[in-house]
């Protein structure tokens, strides 16, 4: 089938590929079969060109996704150290504010220390009492307020508390020292000196807090501005980085939308070309889904039909075939839909009421997993080939009529003239005249035959059920085969046989299968032979036997021996008598069978039930 | 009715006239009969009318009045109606068979015949006739 070798899907746009809208049809190498099978486009197209088209698709869809996701990534690292950054920034503003409220608050400190110290010395000098106030009112009041702001400022640094504190002592000490000074107590060099020593571990201690805020505050600075340096950069580079993976992944996008354009593109070539070689098939071809819609179909479905491509796609089998026809269908479906392949015939009645004969193949569609997802349904309209078997049959009835008058009037009149009713023969012309006979009666058996096979082929071949004596049949053929037997130097014998033997059959037909199967047996039976024939009754069924001691059958071809037109040895015959004998123990309800050994005889024998048994279907 | 303890008088319809003569030949030399015949279901009522038959031996497949309506228009004569008919047919089968003895048949005999049988299964005929 020169069909594009294309692993991919389709989906046609409504009206654009037919009308059974969004169908789906998957393009595989898979012959017809795969390219009638309609899929969900549950994945993404893939691209025809270059390599394996699958994995193609598959590296498109991780590199895409791959470079979104890192897309993503980078702009939450971004985000993250931007709010680090402000957080930073945010945190160092606010020690800055507290480092100069401490240096501040220090230097507040000194200042008033100082005035106390020279509202102190204006005391000592001139004796000016207000300056006396002055120097208590700060060293009592105004230093420790101050003392305790800046304590309550640095309550988290231990070491600028413990400094704190150190300089709290020395600032009392240096109070009572001007305090006796003042007053001019004894030992005033001695106090003036430990006041200069006094003065400079306040000085000492002054400069360490001093410097310890001040060298806070720049490390705070300092981690401000790294902090926004590295947002900076970071912001630069990943923002770069992330316009070029989306403009990445934007490029992929594009390529692929492409390719599955192409493909698209390409597949709808190939699915009308499918759906062109399927409309030129004669026969009526769908596809069911599991759901049991259509959701594929040829013209010649429509046409026969009689319905559009709407009342059709994508409908359920029911709706489509109606109640009847799809009541008619359904076990075939539902076999097919168990995953077994069906074949069966059926008459479909058109629209303008014609009979149109159908031979009707379902077959399961497997989906990998080995669950069945839907059947092929072929239907091919043998409505000519059944009418030619009919006029064949008419025909071989016909034509065996035609035979079987004439030959009605040679035998009767050959019997008369030989038993000498019409005068006496001279004695030369009466071995012609049973010459002739027997000749007339061995074209008229051909006859028989040849119309009895034609009729079981045709399937009009019937045979009565009525009450019969199987023993007496017996007796009778065996008795009509008597000459036969003994023109051929055979011994016939049919001794021990029941006195009755009743039975559910047709009497003609069970005689017709004993002289066939005695007949036989003289034929392959050597001159000075012996045929018997047994019967037995059993509680359900009467059964027959004809035993040779002839050349029997040979093991290659004893499967053939119920053929038509099968002939063993060079023994001349037709080749249906055996045929024939099967398909009328058959058709009363028997069985038909035998055991042969070559080189030492055979042995057949047929069974008839002894009650109505159901006719097989 | 009451019929007379012998068959005597036979009609025999066939539209082939060789069957007929040996037919006749058969029956009148094995049997003794006093036969008649016709080839067409008309000439065999026109016949039987004048001729009385005792049994008519007709055939089924003629051209014109087949065997089934050559035995409705004898049923519907009053002065045949009684007379017993035996098909001697070529064109046998159990089903065909089956109609014929539903339309009113005795039996239905099968060609080719062997002219000696033929005779004795006539006269066997007539006594299960005779009988009921």
């Amino acid at each position: 089938m020169p069909l594009p070798d294309l692993a991919a899907f389709v989906s046609l746009p409504p009206g654009a590929g037919g009308a059974e809208s969004r169908v789906k049809i998957p393009l595989a190498g898979g012959g017809l079969a795969a390219l009638l099978k309609p899929v969900k486009m549950d994945r993404p197209p893939r691209p025809a060109s270059g390599g394996d088209p699958r994995l193609s698709a598959n590296v498109f869809r991780v590199i895409f996704n791959v470079a979104i996701a890192t897309g993503l990534a980078i702009l939450l690292v971004i985000a993250w150290l931007a709010y680090q950054a402000v957080d930073t920034a945010i945190t160092s503003g606010r020690q800055e504010t507290h480092s100069q409220e401490v240096l501040t608050a220090v230097e507040e400190i000194f200042g008033q220390s100082e005035r106390a110290a020279a509202a102190a010395h204006r005391y000592t000098a001139y004796g000016d009492t207000r300056a006396l106030d002055n120097f208590r009112t700060l060293a009592t009041v105004r230093v420790p307020k101050e003392l305790a702001d800046v304590v309550a400022l640095t309550r988290d640094d231990q070491v600028q508390q413990q400094r704190l504190a150190e300089l709290g002592e020395a600032l009392k000490e240096q109070a009572v020292l001007l305090e006796l000074l003042m007053m001019r107590e004894r030992g005033t060099t001695e106090n003036y000196r430990r006041l200069s020593v006094l003065e400079e571990r306040i000085a000492n201690l002054a400069g360490a807090l001093r410097s310890e805020e001040t060298a806070q505050l720049s490390a705070h600075r300092e981690l401000a501005a790294r902090t926004a340096r590295d947002a900076q950069l970071t912001t630069f580079w990943g923002g770069l980085l992330t316009m070029l993976l989306v403009g990445g992944a934007w490029w992929i996008a594009r390529r692929y939308d492409h390719e599955r354009e192409l493909v698209e593109a390409r597949l709808r070539a190939a699915e009308a070309g499918v759906r062109r070689l399927t409309d030129s098939v004669p026969g009526m071809i769908c596809y069911l889904d599991s759901e049991r819609r259509i959701v594929y179909h040829n013209r010649t479905y429509r046409e026969v039909l009689g319905l559009s491509r709407e009342q059709i796609g994508g409908r359920h089998a029911y709706v489509v075939l109606g109640a009847e026809v799809y009541a008619q269908s359904r076990p075939y479906i539902d076999r097919a839909l168990a995953g077994e392949t069906v074949v069966f015939e059926r008459v479909h009645n058109l629209a303008s009421g014609e009979l149109r004969h159908l031979a009707c193949s379902y077959t399961p569609d497997f989906d990998g997993e080995g669950r069945v997802i839907g059947l092929y349904g072929m239907h091919l309209d043998i409505t000519e080939r059944k009418r030619a078997e009919e006029m064949k049959g008419e025909f071989i009835a016909q034509v065996s009529h035609e035979l079987r008058t004439p030959l009605t009037s040679i035998l009767g009149a050959l019997e008369i003239v030989n038993d000498g009713i019409a005068g006496d023969l001279p004695a030369h012309a009466v071995r012609m005249v049973r010459i002739a006979h027997a000749n007339t009666e061995r074209l008229l058996k051909l006859v028989a035959e040849i119309l009895d096979v034609q009729k079981m082929s045709a399937g009009q071949f019937e045979v009565r059920r009525e009450a019969i004596d199987v023993a007496a049949l017996v007796r009778q053929a065996v008795n009509a085969s008597a000459g036969l037997a003994q023109k051929a130097g055979v011994t016939l014998a049919a001794d021990g046989l029941p006195e009755s033997a009743p039975a559910i059959g047709d009497a003609d037909r069970v005689v017709q299968v004993v002289s066939n199967l005695v007949s036989n047996a003289v034929k392959f039976s050597p001159r000075g032979g012996a045929v018997r024939v047994t019967l037995d009754v059993a509680p359900q069924l009467v059964s027959v036997a004809v035993a040779d001691h002839g050349e029997g059958i040979p093991r290659a071809a004893q499967s053939r021996v119920f053929e038509r037109f099968f002939q063993g040895g060079s023994i001349q015959g037709t080749g249906l008598g055996l045929a024939i004998s099967k398909g009328i123990v058959d058709m009363m309800g028997g069985v038909i069978g035998f055991e042969s050994e070559e080189g030492r005889g055979s042995k057949f024998h047929f069974t008839v039930p002894r009650a109505v048994v159901a006719e097989e279907a | 009715m009451a019929r007379p303890a012998t068959l005597k008088r036979i009609l025999q319809i066939d539209d082939d006239e060789d069957i007929l003569a040996v037919g006749q030949a058969a029956l009148e030399g094995y049997g003794g009969f006093e036969v008649r015949t016709a080839q067409t279901g008309g000439q065999a009522l026109d016949v039987a009318r004048s001729f009385a038959p005792q049994l008519i031996l007709l055939d089924w497949m003629m051209p014109g009045m087949d065997g089934l309506q050559t035995l409705r228009a004898l049923q519907a004569s009053p002065e045949l109606a009684q007379v017993p008919v035996v098909y001697l047919t070529a064109a046998v089968s159990p089903s065909l068979r089956e109609a014929a003895l539903a339309a009113g048949a005795v039996e239905v005999l099968i060609k080719p015949f062997v002219p000696r049988l033929l005779v004795a299964e006539l006269k066997q005929i007539w006594a299960r006739c005779a009988a009921s």
